[in-house]
């Protein structure tokens, strides 16, 4: 094997490492301007496929993990259910603190579409969701918008 | 229903701790009361005692409880006694259980960031104390301070939390800000009137070291009842 041979063969390997995972039910146009925001996007991508296709298995995961010591996956995946089968599209980011990072998205379904927000918290290097159940009225106008 | 009530009263009976409860004449204390004093007081209250304040307050408790258990009424509350000491026995098992549960610091931290403005830091004033015998010479006071010829013991109190103070008070101050008198306040030391000299904003937040134990207690506190009905089922299955 020639060394050119072995170039080729190394720059198509690590291209295959790059390669991103497409979902058809969620989509974003922004572009991240760091690693961090980076991982955001893709975290939010990931849960939200899980989410809309009823993996709740995989997207109890990405909740925050005191939520998940709080919250039992029997009763976690009792109170989901909404947005299974909806589009999923992220809007913005904006930071209000170091680590928080608040996402506007725009749901899809049969039903019309809804602008929610999501709220991500980075914690010891990934981003996690805080989860807010989505079958009971929320407690207030806040809830509502994260619901 | 009375059939029920009657069923039950026995199986409560039965199953219950059998407890004699005696007086310790000697009301020797030894570094387990105290330990034991400086961790309920830690769970129920939040409150951290010193070992000397411990022993004291083990020493004062048994004195009481030495005297309640010889008086007559001790004799009336004695079922009572016996559920609520299962009671305690039960939460004790609990909580040792959850104690006993490593939470990753993930877990906390989550928490932490999640309700990062509870762990904002308080502002603080800085408080000059007027103390009175006399009401009316406190209301005059109050209307036109006048610091010369004040017939009033006058202390320095220094910078003090907003949060250690009452909400009446947190809101009049944090309205107020700095260089006024707060109304006579009446106790029974006498009656006080307040200079909140300088208030001082406070920037930034409690760091996570700080509160990652009182986290803890939060989180296991939370999840008291699952854990109970855990233990419970699993009690059940082994036997």
């Amino acid at each position: 094997m020639n060394k050119i041979t072995l170039l080729f063969l190394s720059i198509f390997f690590l291209a295959g490492c790059s390669h991103k995972v497409i979902f058809t039910d969620v989509h974003t146009s922004l572009h991240p301007q760091s690693n961090k925001e980076k991982g955001l996007v893709q975290r939010f991508e990931e849960y939200w496929h899980a989410r809309v296709n009823g993996q709740y298995n995989k997207s109890y995961i990405y909740e925050l993990p005191y939520q998940q010591f709080i919250i039992d996956f029997d009763r976690y995946k009792k109170t989901l259910g909404l947005y299974k089968n909806s589009k999923v599209s992220l809007v913005k980011v904006q930071y209000p603190q170091k680590n928080v990072a608040i996402i506007t998205r725009k749901m899809e379904g049969k039903n019309g579409s809804w602008i929610k927000k999501d709220k991500w918290i980075y914690v010891d290097g990934n981003w996690y969701h805080k989860y807010y159940q989505t079958l009971f009225p929320p407690l207030d106008e806040k809830e509502a918008q994260f619901q | 229903m009375r059939i029920l009530v009657i069923l039950l009263s026995i199986i409560v009976y039965a199953f219950s701790v059998s407890i004699n409860v005696i007086p310790d004449k000697k009301i020797a204390i030894d570094n387990g009361d105290i330990f034991a004093m400086q961790q309920y007081l830690q769970r129920t209250l939040n409150f951290h005692i010193t070992e000397q304040g411990a022993k004291n307050l083990v020493r004062e408790n048994r004195i009481l409880a030495n005297k309640y258990i010889e008086s007559p009424y001790f004799k009336k509350d004695k079922k009572y006694n016996q559920i609520a000491i299962e009671k305690l026995f039960a939460d004790n098992y609990i909580q040792h259980l959850q104690d006993s549960i490593k939470l990753p610091a993930k877990v906390l931290k989550s928490y932490y960031l999640d309700h990062i403005d509870q762990y904002k830091k308080p502002d603080k004033v800085y408080l000059e104390l007027f103390r009175f015998t006399d009401y009316k010479q406190a209301l005059e006071f109050y209307q036109n301070p006048s610091h010369k010829n004040v017939k009033a013991h006058r202390k320095i109190i220094g910078w003090v939390s907003i949060d250690k103070l009452n909400d009446v008070l947190k809101s009049v101050i944090k309205k107020n800000k700095e260089n006024y008198f707060l109304p006579p306040i009446v106790t029974k030391n006498g009656i006080n009137v307040f200079w909140v000299k300088k208030y001082k904003q406070e920037s930034g937040y409690e760091s996570f070291d700080k509160v990652k134990r009182q986290i803890k207690e939060y989180l296991f506190k939370k999840t008291f009842s699952k854990k109970r009905e855990e233990i419970l089922k699993s009690i059940s299955k082994n036997e």
